[in-house]
C-alpha cells in the first residue's frame, strides 16, 4: 500500500507545505508568541521533521523528544488550546497545497497523536 | 571492495549500502543523531575529501549543500570519504596585519596577511582573535582573486577590539584567525534572479563583495543595494558603490536615513519600510541582510513573511557595529 506521504508527494510535497504552515503560525494572534525568539532556520528545520512525521514519512519522533522539546513552552502556558490551533493551521496549509479534506483528517490524526507528549501530559 | 570514512580520529570501514552515519558507530565515533531518517538534520557534517551522493543533501539550505554538507544517516556514498563535524572552521591559524587605513567616518580598512590555504566566498566572514583571547568576527570586504584579506572595522563605543584596531594595532601585528563562515554568498545557477541587499553600516563590505562576485559570475537579473544609515554623513564608500552601480545595467544602489533631507539619490524612513516596498517578485527574489542585529531580525521575518523562501533569505546580524 502507498503511504500517505508518498501519496502526497514525499519530500516535496513537505518542501512545499512547511514554509506555508511556518508563515501561518507566525501570524496567527494565539500561536505566534510561542514562535517569537526561535531561530527561524532552525524551527524550519523542526517543522520539516514534524511534517514528514505527520505525513507518515520515515521520521519517528520519540514520545521523550516530544516532551523535551515543548517542556519551556508548557512552563509559559502552551496548553490545547494552541495545540487546536496549530492543528487547524497545518490543515488550512495543507488544504491550499491541494490536499483533500479525507487526507487531512489522517494527518490531523496522527498530529493529535502527540499531544500528550507537547503537553507533557501522562496520557 | 571496502570503503572507508575518515572522521576526527576515527577511520571506519563499511560495505556498500551503509549508511555514513552506522559505519561511524560502528567505528565508536560518537555523532548525534535523532530520526535517522534525513529529517531532523541531527546528524549533518561536512564531506571535505571525495563526494557524496546528491541525496544525502535533500531538504538542506542551498548553503549548506555548497559546503559540502549532507545527513550522515542517509548517506551512502560509493567511494572514500573524509568528513568533520558541520560547521568547523575550514581554516585556523595566524594571520599578520598588513595595513590600517581610515576610509569612512569611524570605519578603517584592516589589511590582513592571507594564508595560502585560505579560500572563501565573498560575503562570508571570519572570526578575529587577539593574543589575549578577545576575539569578534568581521566581514571579508575584499575579493576572493586578492592575495590580501581586507576587513571593515567600524568603531564601536566602548568596543574592545575595534578601539584597538582603531588606536593601538601596527601592522606586523598578530592576530588568530578562523573561518570562513556565513551563508551571504553568491549561488550561482540561477543568473536571473532579482537580487536585493540590505546592509547596515559595515554590513556593506561583505555585500559589496558578494555583488561584485555576482557580476563576474555573469549575473543578468537585477541587483538593489540598499545602504541604511541614522544619517548621511554616516555613509562611506559612496563614491564606490555608485561607480559600480554605474558601470552595469542592472544595479540600483539606495541610501537609506533614519533623519535628514531627502535628495534624489538619499531616502529618508525607517530601513525596513523601504526595502520591504521593493518591486522585485517575492518568489523570484533572494535577499541578503547584513549589519544591525535588531533589523536584520525583524526584516528576516517580514522578508518571510511577505513571501519570500527561507532557502532564498541569507542574514548576517553584526554584533555591534552601530549604524
Amino acid at each position: 500500500m502507498v503511504s500517505l506521504y508518498e501519496k502526497l508527494g514525499g519530500q516535496n510535497a513537505v518542501d512545499a507545505v512547511v514554509e506555508t504552515f511556518y508563515r501561518k503560525v507566525l501570524t496567527d494572534e494565539r500561536v505566534m508568541d510561542f514562535f517569537d525568539d526561535v531561530d527561524m532556520d532552525n524551527q524550519i528545520v523542526k517543522q520539516k521533521a514534524f511534517l514528514t512525521m505527520v505525513f507518515g514519512g520515515p521520521v519517528s519522533y520519540s514520545g521523550k523528544d516530544m516532551r523535551e522539546g515543548h517542556r519551556h513552552l508548557v512552563a509559559r502556558g502552551l496548553n490545547d488550546g494552541h495545540v487546536d490551533a496549530v492543528v487547524e493551521l497545518l490543515g488550512a496549509s495543507l488544504a491550499e497545497h491541494g490536499v483533500d479534506a479525507n487526507d487531512i483528517e489522517q494527518i490531523a490524526a496522527i498530529a493529535n497523536s502527540v499531544r500528550d507528549d507537547v503537553l507533557n501530559r501522562v496520557s | 571492495m571496502e570503503l572507508q570514512i575518515q572522521y576526527q580520529e576515527h577511520t571506519a570501514i563499511f560495505a556498500r549500502g551503509d549508511t555514513v552515519l552506522e559505519a561511524l558507530e560502528r567505528a565508536g565515533a560518537s555523532v548525534p543523531s535523532s530520526c535517522r531518517a534525513g529529517a531532523c538534520q541531527h546528524c549533518i557534517m561536512r564531506v571535505t575529501e571525495g563526494q557524496v551522493p546528491a541525496s544525502s543533501q535533500a531538504g538542506l539550505k542551498d548553503s549548506l549543500r555548497k559546503t559540502g554538507h549532507f545527513l550522515s544517516c542517509i548517506c551512502r556514498p560509493d567511494q572514500n570519504l573524509t568528513c568533520e563535524p558541520a560547521h568547523t572552521a575550514a581554516f585556523r591559524g595566524q594571520v599578520t596585519i598588513q595595513e590600517i587605513r581610515p576610509i569612512g567616518p569611524d570605519v578603517v580598512l584592516v589589511q590582513l596577511s592571507r594564508p595560502a590555504d585560505f579560500n572563501f566566498q565573498p560575503g562570508q566572514f571570519v572570526t578575529v582573535q587577539r593574543e589575549d583571547g578577545l576575539a569578534r568576527s568581521y566581514s571579508i570586504a575584499s575579493q576572493a582573486s586578492q592575495d590580501a584579506l581586507e576587513i571593515h572595522v567600524r568603531r564601536v563605543p566602548q568596543g574592545r577590539l575595534s578601539g584597538w584596531f582603531h588606536t593601538t594595532a601596527r601592522p606586523g601585528d598578530q592576530l588568530w584567525m578562523e573561518g570562513p563562515k556565513g551563508d551571504c554568498t553568491y549561488y550561482p545557477g540561477q543568473p536571473s534572479e532579482p537580487l536585493v541587499l540590505v546592509g547596515t553600516g559595515t554590513g556593506i563590505a561583505p555585500l559589496l563583495a558578494l555583488v561584485q562576485d555576482a557580476c563576474n559570475q555573469g549575473h543578468q537579473g537585477s541587483i538593489a543595494i540598499y545602504h541604511g544609515a541614522l544619517t548621511e554623513d554616516r555613509f562611506y564608500w559612496v563614491d564606490e558603490i555608485k561607480a559600480l552601480a554605474k558601470s552595469l545595467p542592472n544595479i540600483k544602489y539606495v541610501r537609506c536615513v533614519l533623519r535628514g533631507p531627502a535628495s534624489p539619490e538619499v531616502r529618508v524612513g525607517e530601513l525596513k519600510d523601504i526595502v520591504l516596498a521593493d518591486p522585485s517578485d517575492p518568489k523570484q527574489k533572494r535577499v541578503y541582510l547584513c549589519g544591525d542585529p535588531g533589523l536584520v531580525r525583524i526584516l528576516k521575518k517580514q522578508i518571510f513573511l511577505a513571501g519570500v523562501s527561507m532557502s532564498r533569505l541569507h542574514a548576517d546580524p553584526f554584533i555591534g557595529t552601530g549604524s
